[in-house]
């Protein structure tokens, strides 16, 4: 039994590890949309695609 | 300050930094977050993001009341928004603000997008929180189990200690980082209740935060004493589900919010022609008469008229009509609605704030905040349940501590665990709220919260003809001329009046190819006719009777109306002409009819028209009964006459010469087109051409009042059973964190399948022959519609 008293720390630093990456994951912006990726295979990009959010892309038309 | 820093304000500054950069009072400013209402009376929308409950709302709503200038306060805390009418000569926008500041809240104009640099950040710290929760409540489970199990099998006191160390070392973030905000929250709502006497009762939090701490605080002490109960595993858990809970909550709210503001929609900047070449400027600049390019594949940023290009147009976030329209130079196009084919130049006709999708918006918006009363009756529950709870739990602790003072603290935590005001006061908001979305996405916008709860129990139609049934366009089918003058003439002086008309007859007569002689003194008698001089000469166009006219119409079959000479002083006027109208029925109006039959609702017509056109759209609807010939008044006492028989009636009309019948129904429906939406008082609107959307707004509405019902039930019957079995003794904590968790979400998810697109129930509203376009799978390929000249 005195191995737990090495896996408990080892698995706190595992734990301390994933909790590090899951926080850069986050600030990545990695889950703040999980819908759009699935969709967009479903869609005609040239036509549809960019529909939230879109900022007119027109100041060479003229 | 110019428009420009004021619009990155309104957009993306929360209130309390606009104060530092000195914005708060500006002129420009309250221009763009209010609506003047009145000379008096401007209207303000406040989003609050951590106004979370019934209570928080009351708090807010008492500190705002107090307020001189300010007369009325509507809050939605589903959706976190306050909205104030008040004065601003009286009151200044900066102490709304501050009143709201003061009772522990932070206010913010309301946000343009879930794009919104303050949403993400605020949903990637809950993101964080929760994760740290998770994380760690795996592990206490793992430590917990040896704690259990030794229990029964025997564990040396070494490990014993080793394992509850292990657990206090995960469960401390939890506590101090994840669960942050039920302490702040509770602090707030303490303090307030302490300090101010205008804003009693507690907020939800309180006893979340005191469960949480109470527990920590015994697990602890049980730890270092290493003699009592450790609660390490339901202290995580317990933070876990809430947390995730109420980020599964605020996440559907925001995906209802995207259907809903389409404000959001439109672009930050937008380009702006000018003579020597293009300049970008912010979206709040543009002023009327401004010529704005817009590229294809974005979203027209402003209401005006279609001056170069030709395009296809998607209106459907307006309409919720999928067909594209083909719009050419002369045509409107509309704010929000997205241009799909070509790069175009519009010439704004109006300012960002007074589009129709601002309109539609606003009014929208108010039916959110007033509040139905079966939510009035939550609320109060709900206030005095807080409250209640605490008491119940202090007093099974005491008792508990006389029986058996090792069970007295765990049914206390599970006392106050179990229970869930937030299932109750959320049961009814978030229908609504969820039920409006999906009615807007299919054209029907709601203005007035009542409007669903009505409209569940609707069990009779009226419908107005003109506009309503048959199409906007109608159609100049036979000209005959009753005196020497000769036909066209008579069709000029005809045009020139009905140039200041917006009834569909004045369309018949309206062409872009021959421009209206100027009138004036003009007047128009609802339901009868218009009067006014046209080159110097009184002419009157009307019906029979507005012309004193008594011969047999020369065309029985349609819509006559006749002109002839002589204003309302001078006596006696002479007949000119006799205009014969038709007007085609709109394509769904025959299915909305069966599908309101199987509804089991009733319906009939009723028209200020003659009797003729009316029998003939009767008859061709299955002689569907009607009422012709009714002026406004009339129309007012039919619809007196059948709430007296025990209907309950909604009235469908264009808006115009139907607002005493409007006002009488149970309720109002208008036709959105032609009608001016600021002015607008009915309880709803049919954006998308046709009258489909009052079948499946009733269908929604039944859908609706069951969930409701079902969720107020549910949310009653939880806590009856759980705190009872929570006060014997019978719950432990943990088994109180899955239950509290699961009834409050089972409220939100019940609410969300409102929602969901329901295709079966879609089909069987809409689905109509002779609109295929509705049930197909794009708006690409089918058959366009064709506007502008």
């Amino acid at each position: 039994m005195e191995i737990l008293l090495l896996l408990i720390p080892l698995s706190a630093l595992v734990v301390i590890g994933a909790g590090v990456m899951f926080f850069r994951a986050v600030d990545s912006g990695q889950f703040e949309d999980l819908e759009r990726q699935g969709r967009t295979a479903l869609f005609d990009e040239s036509t549809r695609g960019a529909n939230n959010g879109d900022k007119p892309t027109a100041f060479n038309h003229k | 300050m110019n428009a420009h820093a004021a619009a990155a304000a309104s957009s993306h500054t929360s209130a309390g930094e606009s104060l530092q950069l000195g914005f708060r009072d500006d002129p420009g400013l309250v221009d763009l977050v209010t609506h003047r209402l009145a000379a008096d009376r401007y209207e303000l929308d406040l989003e609050v993001p951590d106004m979370r409950c019934a209570n928080c709302a009351g708090r807010i709503e008492r500190s705002l009341s107090t307020l001189d200038g300010v007369s009325a306060v509507r809050i939605n805390p589903a959706r976190h928004l306050v909205v104030l009418e008040y004065d601003p000569l009286r009151v200044g926008l900066s102490a709304v603000l501050d009143r709201i500041s003061a009772a522990g809240y932070t206010p913010a104009f309301v946000a343009r997008s879930v794009d919104d640099p303050r949403l993400v950040a605020q949903r990637r710290i809950q993101l964080k929180r929760l994760g740290v929760a998770g994380l760690a409540m795996m592990q206490v489970m793992m430590f917990s189990l040896p704690l259990y199990t030794g229990r029964a099998d025997g564990i040396t006191p070494f490990y014993e200690a080793l394992f509850r160390w292990s657990a206090l070392l995960f469960t401390t973030p939890v506590v101090f980082y994840s669960a942050r905000p039920f302490f702040t929250n509770a602090f707030t709502s303490i303090a307030g209740a302490f300090t101010k006497s205008a804003a009693p009762g507690f907020a939800m939090d309180v006893p979340v935060a005191l469960a949480i701490a109470v527990s920590y605080a015994a697990s602890l002490v049980a730890t270092v004493s290493g003699e009592g109960d450790v609660y390490f595993d339901s202290v995580t858990m317990f933070t876990f589900l809430l947390l995730g809970a109420r980020f599964l909550e605020q996440q559907s709210r925001h995906r209802l919010a995207r259907f809903d503001n389409w404000l959001a929609l439109l672009p930050e900047s937008v380009t702006r022609l000018t003579p020597t070449g293009v300049e970008p400027i912010a979206l709040q600049s543009i002023v009327p008469g401004d010529r704005i390019l817009v590229s294809a594949g974005t979203r027209i940023p402003i209401d005006g008229v279609l001056e170069e290009g030709s395009t296809q147009i998607d209106e459907s976030t307006l309409t919720g009509e999928s067909r594209l329209v083909i719009k050419v130079p002369g045509a409107r196009v509309f704010a929000g609605t997205m241009n799909v084919a070509q790069p175009i130049t519009v010439n704004a006709d109006t300012r960002p704030a007074q589009t129709r999708v601002a309109e539609i918006h606003r009014l929208a918006l108010r039916a959110t905040l007033d509040k139905p009363e079966v939510a009035i009756l939550a609320d109060w529950i709900a206030q005095r349940f807080v409250a209640a709870i605490l008491l119940i739990a202090g007093l099974s602790f005491v008792v508990w501590h006389a029986i058996d003072p090792s069970r007295a603290l765990p049914t206390a935590i599970a006392i106050l665990v179990v229970s869930c005001p937030c299932a109750l006061s959320l049961a009814t908001p978030m229908a609504i709220t969820a039920a409006a979305m999906t009615l807007r996405r299919c054209g029907f916008v709601i203005t007035r919260s009542h409007v669903i709860e009505r409209l569940a129990a609707i069990t009779h139609i009226v419908f107005d003809k003109t506009g309503t049934l048959t199409g906007g366009k109608a159609e100049l089918v036979a000209v005959e001329a009753l005196s020497s003058l000769p036909t066209p003439q008579c069709v000029a002086i005809a045009r020139a009046l009905e140039s200041r008309s917006t009834h569909p007859l004045a369309d018949a007569l309206r062409d872009p190819d021959a421009p209206a002689q100027p009138v004036h003194s003009v007047r128009i008698e609802p339901g009868k006719g218009i009067e006014g001089v046209v080159d110097g000469v009184a002419y009157r166009l009307g019906n029979a009777e507005f012309c004193t006219i008594a011969r047999p119409a020369a065309h029985p079959e349609l819509s006559t109306f006749y002109l002839a000479t002589g204003g309302s002083s001078d006596a006696p006027s002479s007949m000119l002409a006799e205009f014969g109208v038709r007007m085609a029925l709109r394509d769904d109006v025959p299915g909305t009819l069966a599908a309101l039959k199987r509804l089991g609702v009733s319906a009939e017509i009723l028209t200020g028209d003659a009797i003729e056109p009316a029998q003939i759209v009767s008859r061709q609807l299955a002689d569907l009964p009607f009422t012709a010939r009714a002026t406004p008044e009339a129309k007012l006492a039919h619809i007196l006459a059948l709430r007296d028989r025990g209907l309950a009636v909604a009235m469908v009309g264009d808006g115009i010469n139907d607002v005493p019948g409007l006002a009488a129904a149970a309720v109002s429906i208008t036709t959105a087109d032609g009608t001016d939406l600021a002015k607008s008082t009915s309880d709803a609107l049919l954006l998308a051409p046709g009258i489909g959307g009052v079948a499946r707004a009733i269908d929604v509405a039944r859908r609706t009042r069951r969930i409701i019902h079902q969720n107020l039930g549910w949310a009653v019957l939880y806590n009856l059973v759980a705190i009872p079995l929570a006060v014997a003794g019978f719950v432990p904590p943990w088994v109180a964190a899955i239950g509290m968790s699961v009834s409050s979400l089972g409220v939100t998810l019940n609410a969300m399948r409102l929602a969901v697109p329901d295709r079966s129930a879609r089909d069987r509203i809409v689905a109509d022959p002779a609109r295929p376009d509705l049930n197909s799978a794009g708006p690409i390929g089918t058959d366009p519609i064709i506007e502008g000249r």
